[in-house]
């Protein structure tokens, strides 16, 4: 080929190469105003304080309601999982976790069977409430991108011999693509086989979302039983997915206080700085957290407004609660304003109500703000 | 004249380094400063791998007179006393963030290494991904 051709072939190649990869998405929240009721909404009946001890503060990032014991854990920062009785609020035990090295999330069936999930090395430890470790899983990925999850924000599910692990994939790569990267993986505990399986929506493979917060993947069971529902922080949609399969069902499930939210202008070829990450994640909308309230047969989504950035300490997003009944219509959305910077990691649901982790600074105590679905 | 000089350093224009002599003036005395040939600064929220690399070299260095430690942003104290064995002689608890006024916005999530040359600063580095703070120090390449 002629040298004169040459030159401006390179120059279009590399602008197309460019152009495919920088394109930036504006993202506007559709709005499906048929979609949408206002018939319910959420108000703030009751607050609730779980003491702590000298060493416990109130910052947490896993924690679990359960049901049947009605007992609220969570992960302190020194490696021990705190263990409450909700009805009178007073810790019933410790369990230490430095002998499997800390968790990352857990799993309390009853007193004598904790799942604890350590990414270093990807393991599931079954440990007793005394922390005596019976058995520990070592997982091995079967595809090239293993999601490892940071912290519970979606909770690990056990269905028979299967525990089921979601995390987000950090980091934007130029060949994204739904079989090398997936978010969630079934852990057959006989087996010791994995299978991965759940794609992010399909927005994240085309489009820069700056590499790491408005990746995270939340999730929740779903009432069908064999379903688990995604929430994806740049998506206006929630996604249905039949465990096992890959398969996303989109549902809307958009704030009407959030009007779009802008992809990060840049190829996914470009390393992005952490500090520019931060930013770009707190002064863009974005949702959060997916819950399913069983006692009200509802789904709730957070929604988090766009935050002025002005440095480390301060910035916070506003939230509001969407709430969605089993068939994934809208019926109301409540703002809430700001919450405790853990709160994603420590809101639970039981029968007096959705708790959300109150902003209150004292580190004596876990205060949590209780809110009942009511209809207006 | 020093005053002036001090007032200037503090203001919202002044360059980094002369804002960061501005607040550690506020802090630290002449005496407290005698010898020290480091000060580092480290947040407690912020970019993960690089606080803990920076809380590592602490709990490496905290008994060596050459060194003071900032720790700033604290969101738990409790979670700090907990993470660190707190030593009075070298470290500062930062509860009003006021180091953290001296950083660039964007910078506050990295903890920084300022070189010290008689009581002065010589250069401020910062601990992050692109950039190892305390492999320098360990290097004496600072």
């Amino acid at each position: 080929m002629k040298i004169k051709y040459l030159n401006p072939l390179l120059v279009f190649t590399s602008s197309m190469l460019f152009i495919c990869c920088t394109e930036k998405i504006e993202n506007e929240n559709p709005i499906h105003e048929y979609a949408r009721t206002d018939e319910f909404q959420l108000e703030k009946s009751d607050s609730i304080k779980f003491p702590l001890d000298s060493i416990t503060s109130d910052v947490t990032t896993a924690s679990q309601y359960n049901d049947d014991m009605e007992t609220y854990s969570f992960l302190s920062q020194n490696n021990t999982i705190c263990s409450y009785n909700y009805n009178d609020k007073k810790l019933i035990y410790k369990v230490d976790l430095h002998k499997i090295d800390g968790g990352i999330e857990f799993l309390i069936k009853n007193n004598d069977t904790i799942y604890v999930y350590n990414g270093k090395p990807h393991s599931i430890s079954l440990i007793n409430y005394r922390g005596n470790v019976k058995k520990r899983f070592y997982i091995k990925s079967d595809i090239k991108s293993f999601p490892s999850p940071l912290t519970g924000v979606a909770p690990m599910l056990l269905r028979g011999d299967n525990i089921i692990i979601s995390g987000s994939l950090y980091g934007e790569t130029l060949n994204d693509n739904e079989n090398d990267r997936k978010v969630s993986y079934i852990f057959n505990m006989k087996s010791n086989k994995t299978v991965s399986t759940v794609p992010y929506s399909s927005l994240y493979y085309s489009h820069n979302w700056g590499s790491g917060l408005l990746r995270w993947v939340y999730s929740t069971e779903s009432p069908k039983g064999n379903f688990m529902i995604f929430s994806f922080p740049a998506d206006h949609f929630i996604y249905e997915n039949r465990i096992g399969d890959n398969k996303l069902i989109a549902h809307y499930a958009g704030s009407r206080f959030i009007d779009k939210i802008p992809s990060f202008n840049r190829s996914k070829a470009t390393f992005f700085k952490m500090d520019e990450a931060t930013k770009y994640f707190a002064e863009s909308n974005s949702y959060a957290n997916i819950l399913y309230d069983k006692y009200n047969k509802v789904y709730y989504r957070i929604a988090e407004q766009k935050a002025k950035y002005n440095g480390m300490p301060g910035w916070k997003k506003e939230i509001s609660i969407i709430i969605l009944n089993t068939n994934f219509q809208i019926i109301g959305e409540t703002f809430i304003g700001k919450l405790h910077g853990t709160n994603n990691y420590s809101l639970f649901i039981n029968k007096h109500g959705l708790h959300l982790q109150s902003d209150k600074t004292d580190e004596n105590f876990m205060f949590f703000y209780v809110y009942k679905l009511t209809k207006k | 004249m020093a005053i002036v000089i001090l007032q200037l350093g503090c203001s919202t224009n002044a360059n980094e380094k002369n804002k960061f002599e501005c607040v550690m003036r506020k802090v630290f005395s002449d005496v407290d400063l005698n010898n020290v040939d480091y000060l580092v600064i480290i947040p407690s929220q912020g970019c993960g791998g690089c606080i803990s690399a920076a809380e590592n070299y602490y709990m490496e260095n905290k008994k060596n007179k050459k060194l003071k430690f900032v720790f700033t942003n604290i969101i738990s104290m409790k979670t700090l006393k907990q993470k660190i064995d707190i030593d009075i002689h070298s470290v500062y608890l930062d509860k009003e963030n006021i180091f953290l006024t001296a950083y660039p916005i964007e910078k506050q999530i990295y903890p920084v290494v300022i070189k010290l040359r008689n009581q002065k600063i010589d250069g401020v580095y910062y601990q992050s991904p692109e950039s190892e703070a305390f492999k320098k120090i360990r290097n004496s390449t600072l």
